[in-house]
């Protein structure tokens, strides 16, 4: 028995490893890992008690004392070098002295990031780096870090769609690096965001944008105002996004933030063919399509926006006064 | 004062014996190689630009030619650096010379220092070859000095990870095969180390990610100094040689 309790600490130290890595590796065996690290602490206990002396007397030897000084130094060096790797990991700057600083984001990013209320997800369906991937994962992996670095509201997650197939279908997505953003805008407890609130004139709603949007990058198109639909909770914004680069991942976490749909505006009152008309001039047609369409919704307007800051924000859509036939003007 | 004297001594039998010069001359040779090869892409990327101008907005010949060089050069850095290193400690072992130098008046952190500097004066000697091709090439067109600049830096402090990793590893043996062994072993180990981030993933997969010593040269070689590279070249660095030093006293009290 006194010999079992000398060498207990073998199968001691390997259990309580094994619990260890279990639980590292699986969180959800937690039980089972908690159970081994438990019957390896008591094989370990029994050890010290049975060869109480003998570890006493090896702790008292000069290269155990030694041993034991290096062991503590070489840790206690570490946790310092973990403690400042971890600073400079949160703390990160960077200096671009490529030509044209090519690998800085641009000021219009920058703001926007710096300006993010709600909680944005990249989600990047990219497989691990081999000769097999011709996507560039490092590149995606290195702007979506340099965009993580400037918000902390923004996130991202590489998912391999080869191993996980679920989360591809469930995004559906259909090719190697696809980036798909995710956010939660409008009502909802959780929701950061500084929602818009609904315009019931669209004229309001016009005025209220530029405050609402931040500025898209110089080399995208104007970016629309946002309108948020009515809604009860939360809406979860998804934007998919292929051949990832600076610009379609600024555009995209503008579009998922916006908070709900952009409005098409139908001018009317100067004898414009009614969007409610589905007769053969009507317009009722294309009130349905822009209506199926992602991300729009038709209204009325009864001038056109003259040009000015925040018009070109909005699509609109100004259709040919009906003239003939006799009918006049006609308002819908 | 004294590793001034390690330093000189260390130098000079590094250039006494045949291993500075295989080391600079098989260097050279790979470096030319690649240097060659990669040109030759670039000339042909150069010419189908000429027929297609959306194409000849990137061609740019420090990131056509200099960043895939000074990669390759860290990969073959990776296999030469062991060789740089494996007889610093492992050699005085086996000769008995490393007693000897515990009977003079010289600390283990200037013995360390002087082996180190020594190393890495052969190592900058090394780098210089790349820095020939990339004056040819300068000779040919405009080239990003500032970004070249960061990713000879960035080199740098690879290798100097390598020599720590090396330093700790000729330490521990007086094989100076094992310690070479034992170097590219433990360089290649955290080298690919995040290949099993994704697979780990959450913390764990961060962690492994962040211990890979190539990924933290990606910045660098872009032209991009990112703070926590740096600190990370350097922690490692440390870390690697006061592992060394620990082990070199321990030849003290082990006996």
């Amino acid at each position: 028995m006194k010999r079992f309790g000398m060498i207990a600490w073998i199968p001691g130290l390997a259990l309580l490893a094994a619990g260890g890595l279990a639980y590292l590796f699986r969180p959800d065996w937690a039980t089972w890992a908690g159970l081994l690290a438990l019957v390896g602490a008591g094989l370990l206990a029994a050890w010290a008690y049975v060869g109480f002396d003998a570890i006493l007397a090896v702790l008292g030897r000069r290269a155990t004392r030694y041993g034991l000084n290096v062991t503590l130094s070489v840790l206690l060096l570490l946790a310092l070098l973990v403690l400042v790797e971890l600073i400079s990991t949160s703390s990160n700057k960077r200096l671009d002295l490529s030509e044209g600083k090519r690998y800085t984001l641009s000021d219009q990013t920058i703001k926007i990031l710096k300006n993010l209320k709600a909680d944005v997800k990249a989600v990047a369906f990219y497989r691990p780096p081999s000769p097999n991937a011709f996507e560039d994962r490092r590149g995606a992996e290195d702007l979506l870090r340099r965009y993580a670095d400037l918000s902390t509201n923004f996130r991202y997650e590489f998912v391999d769609p080869d191993r996980d197939p679920g989360r591809a279908q469930r995004y559906k997505v259909s090719q190697y690096g696809s980036v798909v953003l995710e956010a939660k805008t409008g009502g909802g407890s959780d929701d950061k965001a500084a929602a818009p609130r609904e315009q019931t004139a669209p004229t309001a709603a016009r005025d209220a944008a530029p405050a609402r949007t931040s500025p898209a990058p110089a080399r995208t198109s104007p970016t629309p105002a946002p309108e948020k639909p009515v809604v009860s909770g939360a809406t979860l914004q998804e934007e998919q996004i292929t051949d990832l680069d600076e610009e379609k991942l600024t555009n995209a976490i503008i579009k998922v933030t916006r908070g709900g749909r952009r409005v098409m505006y139908f001018v009317v009152g100067h004898g414009e063919r009614a969007i409610t008309d589905s007769g053969k001039d009507g317009y009722n047609a294309i009130r349905t399509l822009v209506e199926k369409a992602k991300g729009l919704r038709p209204a009325r307007r009864e001038t056109a926006r003259p040009p000015g800051p925040g018009s070109g924000r909005q699509p609109q859509a100004v259709p040919p006064p009906v003239r003939d036939q006799g009918r006049g003007r006609r308002s819908d | 004062m004294n590793v001034l004297a390690i330093f000189k001594r260390e130098v000079r039998t590094y250039f006494t014996s045949p291993i500075a010069y295989a080391l600079l001359t098989i260097f050279a040779v790979i470096c030319g190689f690649m240097f060659t090869s990669i040109l030759a892409q670039f000339q042909r990327a150069s010419f189908q630009s000429a027929m297609n101008p959306a194409m000849a907005q990137g061609m740019n010949a420090t990131e056509w030619v200099v960043r895939p060089l000074l990669r390759n050069v860290a990969v073959i850095l990776l296999f030469l650096m062991p060789i740089v290193t494996m007889r610093l400690f492992a050699e005085e072992r086996k000769t008995g010379t490393l007693e000897l130098l515990f009977t003079f008046p010289i600390r283990d952190v200037e013995l360390l220092a002087g082996k180190f500097l020594a190393a890495l004066a052969i190592f900058l000697v090394m780098l210089a070859l790349p820095l020939v091709n990339i004056l040819m090439l300068a000779g040919l067109g405009p080239l990003e000095w500032p970004a070249i600049g960061v990713a000879f830096a960035g080199l740098m402090l690879l290798g100097m990870t390598f020599l720590a990793i090396g330093l700790f590893c000729s330490a521990l043996t007086e094989n100076q095969i094992v310690a070479a062994v034992l170097t590219f072993g433990a360089a290649l180990l955290f080298w690919i180390i995040d290949w099993s981030a994704d697979g780990a993933g959450g913390t764990l997969g961060q962690v492994l990610s962040h211990l890979s010593i190539i990924r933290h040269f990606d910045s660098f070689q872009r032209g991009v100094i990112e703070s926590k590279d740096l600190i990370f070249y350097l922690n490692f660095t440390i870390f690697g040689l006061f592992l060394t030093m620990r082990a070199v006293e321990s030849h003290r009290w082990k006996g």
